[in-house]
């Protein structure tokens, strides 16, 4: 059975070594094609109307509000520099105190924002990373999927948690694989443990949120907590993912986390949710607080998850998938411990 | 104190009892000679010895293997695998490889493991025999032989020689035959002449290549039995149904041919293949494909007859045994880094459509059967390289000393890049070009074995590169190290 369009079987040859073609190195990771905006724009844009677009024209609040807006932090900047001015005028002391608070003002933004900017820089590697990866995982070639594993060598490089695991994915590189085994391998050799250390800070930060719901006495401390832990709780998950953002790409992950519960939210809830909801009844009969502290907890950790899914350089291959209902499990134990202890 | 001599007692007791309940896993490993048997063996242990390059191997990966060592033989009447002998071969310098062993050999590794089982773990059963049972493939020929008594042999072999493309190389043992009576009186000497000419005989059709291997497989592979009076007997005509008369050169012969049976095919039978509970054979495909349509035509055959041993058919008692003992065979071929690894799919077709009759049949019988390509120690690394506009998968590797492309010929010691060819897409087609054709299909190079730098911190050789070893083991034996 041959068919017209198979090549003929090439002849064997021999080379010098001078002939041997280097690798292609490995530069940064280059972006797909971009995925994300591809998607947007495989509908031509004049095809769509949107609400936004009928919608078009003044608006005469948002005008309103804008023009309000500048005239109050126009007001509030005259009086600040009216005041630095003032300060830095005198030339004794208190001159030269505002001088120094105020270069220190000045030094302490421009590093929030430097960090920022870099979190961002990461945050995005980070998303190239997982284009490349799934790119290599879309069309098994050993080509891709070298490039792809030795692109998360590099990411993660340094790492002193992680030596061990490096070195081991990097003494198998050069083998001859199946395809995909390189990557269950990294997924096997770099990720499990980090898996299990956002575990661990997924777990911490549910305790906590539910601990700090349970005996808030008032519903606005506990969540304005519950945001400042999540907010904690992604950066640090990232950080350990190696995208260590700052405050804003830790808001911008929250809005990823959150826009992918929704999108996935119906199949999750009915296969980690439930367990929940019933565990949590059981807890509000022994007392409401409880209660809302294992709900708000159980929610925490769901987010946990999430944010791990989403952050993650590479989909579970190898190692197993953080559970919900398997932290909340733990989370719900160690609730019902404390409340037995009187806590 | 008394506690504490009790509970040493105890200790005691429960390492005995754990020791007494150590399962021991026998794993046959077989094939044609120059399979790669030896250095399958040897790669295999000093991998399991050494650890950290067995990714896919799953309880090594789960790193559940806590130490693996070599232990003192357990049966006192086979001979130890000359393991050391062999690592030595590979490492020393300029490394070459093991010479081929010709005997049934075995080795004991025992692998200290942790199980994933609380109860196992409770019992304290933390340790698993390996026993490497090596033995060549032309002894499964003789297993039908068990079945046959001398009348029936005696008809079927001068059946077979008297075919017309096996006629030529019987005519003397022909000759021999038409001026001997099986009647006449017993004589050693016609004996060892008929014996030898026998001998002569499948020993030519074998090296033409174009004749199936035949029994009895010890004429061909004697061993140590060479010049036993166990190997001094021969096929004779005999009329269907006349009993033997005493003292005829016929009843020493069907005599003899029993012996042969009594001590050596059923005790390998009994004592080794019997006892068997993994089978790993192994099958030179790329060889036989470029040595063309001879050694194809040969390892077909004798695969066929290697195989039916593992076919538990109905009019064999062998099933009783199979079915019972070896329940997982696995299929390799060997040497595949002789190709790059884009090819390694196509020899695995090529080794499934060769075996393909085999697997059928042992899968039917419940056993699991599984193929896979593979090298147990790599000698070649691989490269690209660009050659007018195409990019060309090629191993880096030594070429032996003699071997030859086209026109350039290797000295054995200068590295090259090498483009084997490519495997034909379509395996079924292109076994039948390669039992038809007259060229070779393929073009291969034997390389060298590779330069072992590699050391751990104890000075000992690092664990060895190979393709797909920690497949094989996983497949072979990992369910007992659950």
């Amino acid at each position: 059975m041959t068919f017209e369009n198979d090549q003929p079987p090439r002849k064997p040859r021999i080379f010098k070594l001078d002939d041997i073609a280097d690798e292609p190195e490995l530069e940064e990771a280059v972006p797909g094609a971009g995925a994300v905006t591809s998607r947007r724009t495989a509908l031509p844009a004049s095809q769509r109307l949107t609400v936004g677009d009928i919608n078009r024209g003044f608006r005469f609040g948002g005008i309103l509000f804008s023009a309000m807006a500048a005239l109050a932090s126009l007001a509030a900047g005259l009086w600040f520099t009216r005041f630095v001015s003032v300060a830095l005028e005198r030339q004794d002391w208190v001159g030269w105190v505002a001088f120094g608070l105020m270069t220190i003002i000045a030094l302490a933004l421009l590093g929030i924002v430097l960090r920022e900017l870099l979190g961002f820089r990461r945050l995005a590697r980070l998303a190239r990373l997982r284009t490349l990866v799934r790119d290599a995982i879309a069309k098994p070639n050993v080509q891709s999927e070298r490039k792809a594993v030795s692109a998360l060598l590099s990411h993660f490089r340094g790492r002193p948690d992680l030596a061990w695991g490096l070195a081991r994915v990097k003494d198998h590189t050069g083998d001859v694989l199946e395809k995909g085994d390189l990557l269950r391998l990294a997924d096997r050799e770099l990720l499990r443990p980090v898996d299990g250390e956002s575990r661990r800070v997924i777990l911490k930060s549910a305790k906590r949120v539910a601990t700090v719901t349970a005996i808030s006495p008032m519903m606005w401390i506990a969540m304005g907590f519950v945001l400042v832990e999540n907010v904690r709780m992604f950066r640090a998950i990232a950080a350990l993912y190696g995208g260590r953002p700052g405050v804003l790409g830790a808001l911008r992950l929250a809005r990823l986390v959150v826009g992918h519960i929704i999108a996935t939210g119906g199949i999750a809830m009915t296969d980690d949710l439930l367990g929940q909801f019933v565990g949590q009844d059981v807890l509000r009969r022994l007392s409401r607080r409880l209660g809302e502290g294992a709900f708000n907890g159980a929610l925490t950790s769901r987010l946990g998850v999430v944010a791990v899914e989403v952050i993650r350089p590479l989909p579970y291959l190898d190692a197993e998938p953080l559970r919900v209902r398997e932290i909340f499990n733990e989370l719900f134990r160690s609730l019902r411990g404390s409340e037995k202890a009187g806590v | 104190m008394a506690d504490t001599s009790y509970s040493d007692l105890l200790k005691d007791a429960q390492a005995r009892f754990a020791d007494y309940l150590t399962p021991s896993v026998r794993l046959g490993v077989t094939g044609l000679s120059r399979a790669g048997k030896t250095v399958f063996i040897t790669a295999l242990v000093r991998n399991l010895v050494a650890g950290g390059r067995l990714p896919f191997f799953a309880p090594d990966a789960e790193r559940r293997i806590i130490r693996a060592y070599l232990e003192p033989q357990p049966d006192d009447s086979i001979p130890r695998f000359d393991y050391e002998a062999h690592l030595a071969d590979l490492l020393s310098a300029p490394p070459v490889w093991p010479e081929s062993t010709k005997r049934i050999s075995q080795l004991r590794v025992t692998i200290e493991y942790r199980s994933a089982y609380l109860l196992k773990r409770a019992i304290g059963l933390s340790k698993l025999h390996l026993d490497i049972v090596d033995y060549p493939g032309e002894w499964l020929i003789d297993l039908p032989l068990l079945e046959q008594d001398y009348r029936a042999f005696s008809n079927e072999a001068l059946k077979l020689a008297s075919a017309p493309s096996r006629a030529e190389f019987a005519k003397p043992f022909f000759a021999f035959l038409a001026g001997t009576d099986p009647a006449a009186a017993e004589d050693e000497h016609i004996a060892m002449t008929g014996a030898k000419l026998f001998t002569d005989y499948l020993r030519a059709t074998r090296d033409s290549g174009a004749q199936s291997t035949l029994a009895p497989g010890r004429f061909l592979l004697p061993g140590d039995l060479e010049g036993s009076p166990l190997l001094t007997f021969f096929p004779m005509p005999l009329a269907s149904e006349a009993r033997l008369p005493r003292g005829s050169l016929a009843a020493m012969m069907a005599r003899r041919f029993e012996s042969y049976k009594q001590s050596v095919v059923k005790p390998f039978f009994n004592d080794h293949f019997a006892r068997l509970d993994r089978q790993i054979v192994l099958v030179d495909v790329l060889t036989a494909l470029h040595r063309g349509a001879e050694a194809m035509g040969d390892l077909d055959r004798a695969m066929t007859d290697i195989l039916s041993a593992f076919r538990p058919g109905a009019n064999s008692w062998l099933s009783v045994f199979l079915s019972r003992k070896i329940d997982r065979v696995l299929f390799a071929a060997t040497k595949a880094d002789h190709l790059p690894a884009s090819s390694h799919d196509r020899l695995e077709a090529l080794l499934k459509e060769i075996v393909d009759d085999a697997a059928k049949r042992a899968e039917t019988e419940g056993a699991g059967v599984h193929s896979l390509a593979l090298s147990a120690l790599r000698a070649t690394r691989e490269a690209t390289v660009k050659h007018s506009g195409e990019i060309l998968p090629c191993l880096r590797g030594t070429p032996i000393k003699g071997e030859k492309i086209g026109n350039v010929t290797f000295d054995g010691a200068t590295e090259a890049a090498i483009f084997p060819g490519d495997l034909p897409a379509d395996p079924a087609a292109a076994l039948d070009a390669a039992r038809h054709a007259k060229a070779a299909s393929l073009e291969l190079v034997r390389f060298a074995p590779p330069k072992l730098l590699d050391t751990l911190p104890d000075g000992k050789p690092a664990a060895f590169p190979h393709i797909r070893l920690d497949r094989a083991l996983d497949f072979l034996i990992s369910d007992y190290l659950a």
